[in-house]
């Protein structure tokens, strides 16, 4: 369904942020993007939506398409029409709205008709924001907010959803019921999804297939599982470590494991 | 005692002028940021296309009314068209330029067409004037201002507050990047601002001239909306409301009671006195969002 | 500041220091000369133009300090040049000596600059912009109602030592010293502490606050530093025009000086001088065709001299601000170092 090929993306057109970078997910289907801070996660995702125009990015090499259609010269609107809509990282919510109004001005994108009806469907995925629906956004807590972001991107009917750090600043109670709801809307709706995220732990476990970035590229895939088994995402991503081995200094020096896939 | 109350009327009258430009100058604010000092030219200009269609050209008022009224749309979406994207993203100084600058050059263009003379309007609201209860007297224009204001106002409230357009105006006024990404056509909402200044400009226009007479000076209502707006607080339009008569009032008791002690002139100069005033105990105005700066 | 390699610094004096290398030396030396001897090779028609140029380079270089240096915003700055304009009339006519006269001049501009800056110190950006209008208009009511500014007072024949300014030469000289002085003095405020002071206060004030600059302090000096160049330049104005009055410091000439910043460059003395001398031949330029103007639209012939210039001062500046804002040192800066950079662009 979404597809780029070998993506190249430069800001201002001098710093090169994405070299080459492919991936495809398929219709319907949870993956996950994964990487360190600066390896070009959130530009990947901008790509695709559109957003890089206002930043002054560009697509300067490769092509991104959705069903078929190329999309990486489309404005934001006309990503968004395609049927693809981003949740941006850090829960950008339109702080002044009430959280009910918030969702309402995700329908403004599909004009009228079942807007009740998504209402309540978005309701009924986060209870919690049934609770809290006339209060003003920018006095909610970090996962209502997380939640109205995500309801009111399933307002504007979707057909993918591509999702910033949706477990950025959460307690970790909270990261999990977001992800089973995330879950359960890939699985009763149909609507892939592509996550980034740097919980690599809550991700991996949530999603089918995964990518892994670093420095602008895809350094390693596969499905969840195997990423889960392999050595170096444990070491780096999970926190694991070879059990009972000694860290030697020569280990340091001889730099046997680094960071770095060239 | 009557005098006081004629005063208190004839403020709110030409308060409500205040607060209808003031509101257009507001929602170009919230809505993408810009500073739109041209707003006093653009409420003259619309006054003297008005005094063109139906003086010069021989219109029927109401026609001259609607088109000139359609011209302050035109202006507006071409404003937004070609020089909106520009200016995004600029710095402050820039955007406060340009908006001079464009008001200059038309009071040059203004100048040119129509001369300095002063010209007088043609008389829309009958003359003479209402006695309430031997109270107050206030001239049928001064109540046409206040009648005309509120339904606009009121309007406008409906159509902010109930539409769709409405709401997408709103999120775009809060955050411009996330409502693109949520499907909105954030160049429409630009556009539909634009417009709905500029014709409320030209609006303005049109009834302050029939009391004032026509001449560029009268654009410096324009800065008196700004004051307005400033001191209502520039995101709050609820703030405009009250603070426009206030200011209004305010204005013409200067006049009445300042003006033979310090020789004239207290008029123009006591929104501004109000201003800084206000501004210094309440920095962003009396009904503002403060800004929160991070480091 | 841009130094060629090769130029190696022995103690910090030499850092400093205003001229690097001779090629700027040179350069100074030419400019100097240039300077007084620019209305021998021009035609006395155009000695206005270049009287008036050097007069608002003093008043810019003001708002140099004030907007481009410190970023307060100042839509008011005409007002303080008619406040020293008064000033310094009032004292001439009381036999005051011309020195003396002048840097009244430039305390009174700055001193109320000061009072009107205060607001400076709690509001920002639009707000303070608009304060300054404010300003404007209130000291323009003060002086209209309490210091005679209906009619204005005049301005009698001035003279340094004996040195009597009684011709538009001697007092293109007057002039011109008296604003490669303030030039001078610029600089060395702007390559000082409270040079950056000021910039650290117009990139973040918050910010250059915890690091322990005194935004409070330094943001009046701001003021007071712009408004005094801003005093200075009104009273040379009024010696030029032999009469004190607020007409000659209306509100539109706000406009044009922060637009003349834009035009020439906001952050630098040679973006002062730039905007200057550009805006202001535009201006000309604007006079000279005015006739022209006035045969095609022979109804509106009068009212030709007036508005073209306007017209075409307005039109360059919004065009400046659509496609250059960042005015001619930096389109000057990228000529240069396309040069130097040939064939790579960057």
């Amino acid at each position: 369904m979404l597809n780029l090929v070998n993506v190249e993306v430069k800001y201002h057109e001098v710093i090169l942020v994405l070299r080459g970078v492919s991936l495809q997910v398929e219709k319907g289907q949870m993956v996950s993007l994964l990487g360190a801070n600066g390896a070009g996660k959130s530009t990947l995702l901008k790509a695709v939506s559109g957003i890089l125009i206002p930043e002054d990015g560009k697509v300067t090499d490769g092509y991104i398409e959705f069903e078929g259609r190329r999309i990486d010269k489309l404005e934001p609107f006309d990503v968004a029409e395609a049927g693809i809509l981003q949740v941006m990282e850090g829960r950008r919510i339109f702080e002044h709205l009430t959280a009910e109004e918030n969702l309402l001005t995700g329908a403004i994108l599909h004009g009228n008709g079942r807007t009740r009806q998504d209402l309540e469907k978005v309701y009924a995925y986060f209870p919690k924001v049934l609770q809290v629906r006339k209060r003003t956004a920018g006095y909610l807590s970090g996962g209502e907010q997380q939640m109205v972001v995500i309801g009111r991107a399933l307002m504007g009917r979707p057909k993918m959803l591509l999702l910033d750090e949706p477990s950025l600043g959460l307690a970790p109670i909270l990261i999990r019921e977001i992800f089973d709801i995330l879950r359960n809307i890939n699985q009763d709706e149909g609507i892939g999804m592509l996550v980034v995220e740097q919980n690599a732990k809550i991700a991996l476990e949530s999603t089918q297939y995964g990518y892994v970035m670093e420095n602008g590229r895809i350094v390693l895939d596969g499905p969840a599982e195997r990423l889960k088994e392999n050595e170096d995402i444990k070491e780096f991503y999970l926190g694991y470590s070879e059990k009972g081995k000694k860290r030697s200094y020569r280990d340091f020096k001889h730099y046997s494991r680094r960071k770095r896939w060239l | 005692m009557e005098r006081l109350a004629s005063t208190l009327l004839v403020g709110l009258a030409t308060g409500c002028i205040y607060s209808l430009v003031a509101i257009g100058f507001v929602l170009i604010y919230k809505s993408s940021g810009i500073l739109n000092f041209a707003q006093g030219a653009i409420l003259i200009l619309g006054a003297y296309i008005f005094y063109s269609l139906s003086v010069q050209l021989g219109l029927p008022l109401p026609v001259a009314i609607f088109l000139a009224l359609v011209f302050g749309a035109l202006l507006g979406y071409g404003l937004e068209r070609f020089i909106l994207d520009r200016l995004i993203g600029q710095p402050v100084l820039a955007i406060i330029l340009m908006t001079l600058a464009f008001s200059e050059l038309m009071k040059g263009a203004m100048y040119l067409a129509w001369g300095t003379d002063l010209i007088s309007a043609p008389r829309l609201f009958p003359q003479g004037n209402i006695n309430f209860a031997n109270l107050a007297t206030i001239d049928y224009s001064q109540l046409a201002f206040i009648i005309i204001t509120f339904v606009l106002v009121g309007l406008f409230a409906v159509f902010y507050n109930k539409t769709k357009i409405g709401l997408a105006m709103k999120a775009t006024a809060d955050d411009t990047i996330t409502a693109a990404n949520v499907g909105i056509k954030v160049r429409k909402v630009f556009a539909v601002t634009w417009i709905i200044s500029c014709v409320t400009a030209a609006a303005g226009g049109i009834l302050v001239t029939n009391v004032m007479g026509i001449h560029y000076h009268v654009a410096e209502i324009g800065f008196k909306a700004m004051a307005v707006a400033l001191v209502g607080g520039l995101e709050s339009l609820t703030g405009i409301i009250v603070i426009g008569p206030l200011l209004g009032i305010v204005e013409f008791l200067a006049a009445a009671y300042l003006d033979p002690l310090v020789g004239g002139g207290m008029r123009d100069l006591a929104p501004f006195i109000i201003l800084l005033i206000v501004l210094i105990v309440r920095p962003y105005g009396a009904f503002g969002w403060e800004r929160i700066e991070r480091i | 500041m841009w130094r060629p390699s090769g130029l190696f610094h022995v103690n910090y004096r030499q850092e400093i220091a205003f001229i690097q290398t001779p090629a700027q030396w040179v350069c100074l030396v030419i400019g100097l000369i240039l300077a007084y001897t620019l209305p021998l090779f021009m035609p006395m028609i155009l000695w206005d133009y270049l009287i008036k140029s050097w007069v608002t380079i003093a008043a810019v270089l003001g708002l140099t300090i004030l907007t481009g240096i410190c970023g307060q915003i100042s839509l008011g700055h005409t007002a303080f040049m008619a406040v020293g304009a008064f000033v310094g009339a009032i004292l001439l006519n009381k036999g005051v000596p011309l020195v003396l006269a002048l840097i009244a001049a430039g305390l009174a501009g700055g001193l109320v600059g000061l009072i009107f800056g205060l607001p400076a110190l709690r509001i920002k950006g639009f707000y303070l912009a608009f304060a300054t209008l404010a300003a404007f208009y209130i000291i323009e009511f003060a002086l209209i109602h309490y210091f005679g500014g209906e009619t204005g007072h005049a301005v009698p024949p001035t003279n340094i030592f004996g040195f009597h300014f009684d011709s538009d030469l001697r007092i293109y000289y007057l002039v011109v010293s008296v604003t490669l002085l303030l030039t001078y003095c610029c600089k060395n405020i702007i390559r000082c502490k409270w040079g950056r002071a000021f910039v650290a206060i117009r990139d973040h004030d918050i910010a250059a606050n915890t690091l322990g600059v005194n935004i409070y302090f330094y943001k009046l000096m701001a003021f007071f530093i712009g408004c005094f160049y801003a005093g200075v330049s009104g009273l040379l104005l009024s010696i030029y025009m032999g009469w004190a009055s607020v007409d000659h410091y209306p509100l539109s000439n706000c406009i044009w000086y922060l637009g003349m910043l834009i035009v020439g460059g906001m952050h630098n003395i040679s973006g002062a001088f730039l905007g200057v001398f550009f805006i202001l031949g535009i201006e000309q330029i604007g006079i000279a065709m005015a006739p022209v103007f006035a045969e095609w639209f022979p109804a509106k012939a009068g009212s030709m001299i007036g508005t073209v210039p306007i017209l075409f001062v307005g039109l360059t500046l919004v065009l400046f601000i659509l496609f250059e804002p960042r005015g001619l040192v930096h389109r000057w800066e990228i000529i240069k170092s396309s040069f130097r950079l040939f064939p790579f662009s960057h």
